[in-house]
């Protein structure tokens, strides 16, 4: 029979191996760090540092036993002595009285709620899912002693390196907890929903700097697609710790924007620089753990901040968008930052070219390695050329704009309204589905399973859609980062050019990522909201002007 | 004196925010109600995929029997009875739940998890052979399977397939699924005959085999 307190020795081992020691350190920077209280003071950025500090205390522990040869079983009383001299440190040094949290309380009753569900749901490990295939690792991992294991965990021959911080984090939590690592997964399960949840909220934050569009935005992350329990049910992988570090570091990233935003002198840089080393250091500690945890969220935040450039710099091309001058990307940091990125792309690009030679047996491949290299230069040129010849850069972005929509398969546009319009599929239920280049090569699109339909429904049509008409009759800065994000989506997704390029440039056979398909509850969010307060706002103006 | 005139606004502007707003929430409830369907429910309950699991009624009692965690005190018993870095050979989700507690590697593995690496494996659980190796015929391809893989073992470097697991649990649905837990009881009698029988618990029957012979033979 099911135990009533189910995995509840599990929840209390998490709460002190994942959060504890992190939580100590964020007090001990919160009480001596200005800079750091600065962007620090919700609720959410307090949890979300707690756990990622835990990670890393957690990570540098075993690299260091593992360098020094040492059996990770000396990790737990490590990690005590870390607790006592913390505890010590911030009751002796009374760090705890300058300690302030805000709390927003319908964010926690979301919290809680969502929490509660999790619980109840589980960390989908009722049926042999890669699930088991993550504990299989971390569990090897725990009895190799060692990050690198030296044969694959699962069948004992060769594997492919998966990045291995969490894995090592839930061998250490068996280790102090001795409870079997399934049970630990299942438990985390909801801790690690939650952990999404908040890490949308501060997603929301930074983006409309408007507390109620960002939880309502993360309420609606809870609901679509799935109502409540789809893609949170998968929150103990890998890739979902990654995306509450991804969605935190867009948050710190904006952060740090606005402070650089206000200078555009070297000097100014300077000063600003010393005045967020501290933020600079917590997004840089949030890059190295989404090396370590699963590496696309990272690739994900590039892209991420490289579309919201170029969608800032495109923004010059259009009369309409005269309203958001001035703004970051016309600083020279940012003007250079971009520029730098974009070579970076293109470099990279140019590479993937001389790396996917030998696939080049077709046109159609031709144009999979070539687009890519194409569209970094187009963007590079039209950045460069944009105050000088700018009836020459509209063209360039006219062209390359239809290049891309040319390279969209609208069959597959066409399955997610008309399911019997589907691409054949491929080999088996994960592969991709096979799709018909220009000049007749088979190509791979993702197909629609794991609710990968509803999620594109959702921020493929609705987000991208609401979006793009924002940035059109209401150009701002947040809408230009959500509709760049949206028109990833459909780059990734609906053009098998660009699909097979990440596939084969990344040698990563399921480059779609859920987290990809996370923006339109924002963007729902933030029209809804900005809907209703004009209605009330017409409302109250009209009972004005009857009483005049 | 100064009196601000406000301007009443667009009749047009109110009434696209309010069909805007509305449908937004109508397209959130018509989304939301497909979950609440009680025949989705059930048919999502049953589902072999993960479509069983895309539902908010699938609680956490289905996740207690099928999820592995009743079997971890016997898995801390089987850490004395296994030796470790060996292969074990069992039905699929028993491979996945001694890979996950046990320092032992596995054969019957997901194809996408690496099992198309060994052709004569991935062959072998494909027809289900290892579901009817009391079969004279089925018998002697995994014993040869077993001699092939032990010469592997040693030129190879990878590890030598040491112990057949058998699950008796019947409460988990992902066993109820395999063949390996319909023919329990044909499996321990033909293996009790070859191999000796190290560990029988409440759920797991554990086979070492020693010999690799064929029946035949």
């Amino acid at each position: 029979m099911m135990p009533i307190f189910f995995h509840a020795q599990a929840h209390l081992w998490i709460a002190y191996g994942l959060f504890f020691n992190g939580l100590l350190l964020h007090v001990v920077l919160f009480g001596v760090s200005k800079q750091y209280q600065e962007f620090t003071k919700p609720l959410e950025c307090q949890v979300l540092l707690s756990f990622f500090f835990s990670l890393s205390i957690n990570g540098a522990i075993l690299l260091t036993l593992d360098t020094l040869s040492q059996p990770f079983t000396m990790a737990p009383p490590v990690l005590f002595l870390l607790s006592v001299v913390g505890l010590l440190i911030v009751t002796l040094t009374k760090l705890y009285s300058k300690w302030l949290v805000r709390v927003n309380w319908f964010g926690v009753a979301l919290y809680a709620a969502m929490f509660v569900i999790l619980l109840y749901n589980g960390g989908l490990i009722d049926q042999v899912s890669d699930a088991w295939w993550h504990i299989s690792l971390a569990n090897k991992i725990g009895w190799a002693d060692s990050f690198a294991l030296e044969y694959g965990h699962l069948t004992g021959t060769t594997e492919r390196y998966y990045p291995p911080l969490w894995h090592a984090n839930l061998a250490l939590l068996r280790e102090l907890s001795s409870q079997n690592l399934s049970i630990l997964w299942n438990a985390f399960t909801a801790w690690g929903g939650v952990l999404k949840l908040m890490g949308y909220y501060l997603v929301g934050l930074a983006l409309f700097k408007d507390r109620n569009i960002a939880m309502l935005g993360a309420l609606l992350f809870a609901l679509l697609p799935g109502f409540g329990n789809s893609y949170m049910r998968v929150s103990a992988w890998p890739s979902h710790i990654s995306y509450a570090a991804w969605f935190f570091s867009i948050y710190i990233a904006f952060h740090l924007i606005n402070a650089f935003s206000s200078e555009n002198r070297l000097s100014g840089y300077l000063v600003v620089f010393r005045n967020q080393l501290v933020s600079l250091l917590t997004l840089f500690l949030l890059v190295i753990l989404m090396y370590f945890l699963h590496q696309f969220e990272l690739l994900l935040f590039i892209a991420a901040f490289c579309l919201y450039f170029c969608g800032l710099s495109l923004s010059k091309l259009s009369e309409s968008c005269a309203s958001l001058r001035p703004i970051e990307s016309d600083t020279a940091l940012f003007v250079g930052v971009y520029r730098l990125s974009l070579f970076g792309l293109l470099a990279m690009s140019l590479v993937a070219v001389y790396a996917l030679r030998a696939k080049i047996t077709g046109l159609d491949y031709l144009a999979v390695v070539t687009l890519p290299v194409a569209l970094f230069s187009t963007l590079l040129l039209t950045d460069m050329l944009i105050d000088r010849a700018k009836r020459f850069a509209k063209w360039l972005v006219f062209i390359s704009l239809g290049v891309l929509l040319l390279s969209l398969n609208y069959q597959h546009l066409a399955s997610l309204f008309v399911p019997e319009m589907s691409l054949p599929k491929g080999p088996s239920h994960e592969r991709p589905v096979l799709a018909e280049g220009w000049f007749g090569a088979t190509l791979g699109l993702p197909g629609w399973h794991l609710q990968l339909r509803a999620g594109l429904l959702w921020s493929g049509v609705v987000g991208a859609l609401i979006s793009f008409v924002m940035v059109i009759f209401k150009p701002s800065r947040e809408w230009v980062f959500i509709s760049a994000n949206c028109l990833f989506i459909w780059l990734l997704f609906l053009s098998p050019y660009m699909y097979q390029w990440f596939t084969d440039a990344l040698k990563y056979h399921s480059v779609w990522r859920f987290g990809m398909l996370s923006f339109h509850p924002i963007a729902i969010a933030a029209l809804v909201l900005l809907c209703s307060r004009s209605l009330l706002n017409g409302f109250s103006q009209h009972s004005e002007c009857h009483r005049d | 004196m100064n009196v601000i005139v406000i301007k009443p606004p667009p009749k047009l502007k109110l009434f696209l925010s309010t069909c805007l707003l509305f449908g937004l929430f109508a397209l959130i409830v018509v989304d939301a109600r497909q979950h609440f369907d009680p025949n989705l429910i059930q048919l999502k309950k049953k589902h072999h995929s993960a479509q069983r699991n895309w539902n908010l009624f699938f609680g956490q009692s289905n996740v207690y029997l099928s999820g592995g965690f009743r079997y971890a005190e016997e898995l801390k018993q089987l850490e004395g009875v296994l030796e470790a870095d060996v292969a074990v050979f069992t039905d699929l989700a028993t491979s996945y739940y001694l890979s996950s507690s046990l320092p032992v590697y596995v054969k019957n593995v997901h194809a996408h998890h690496g099992r198309y690496k060994s052709p004569e494996w991935h062959a072998f659980i494909n027809k289900r052979i290892g579901c009817y190796i009391n079969h004279a015929d089925n018998f002697d391809k995994f014993a040869h399977l077993l001699e092939a893989e032990e010469r592997l073992a040693t030129r190879r470097d990878v590890p030598p397939v040491r112990y057949v697991v058998i699950n008796k649990d019947s409460d988990n649905i992902n066993l109820r699924r395999d063949c390996f837990l319909r023919r329990a009881s044909a499996l321990s009698e033909v293996l009790s005959a070859s191999y000796e029988k190290i560990h029988e618990g409440d759920m797991f029957v554990v086979f070492r085999l020693t010999a690799f012979a064929a029946q035949s033979d």
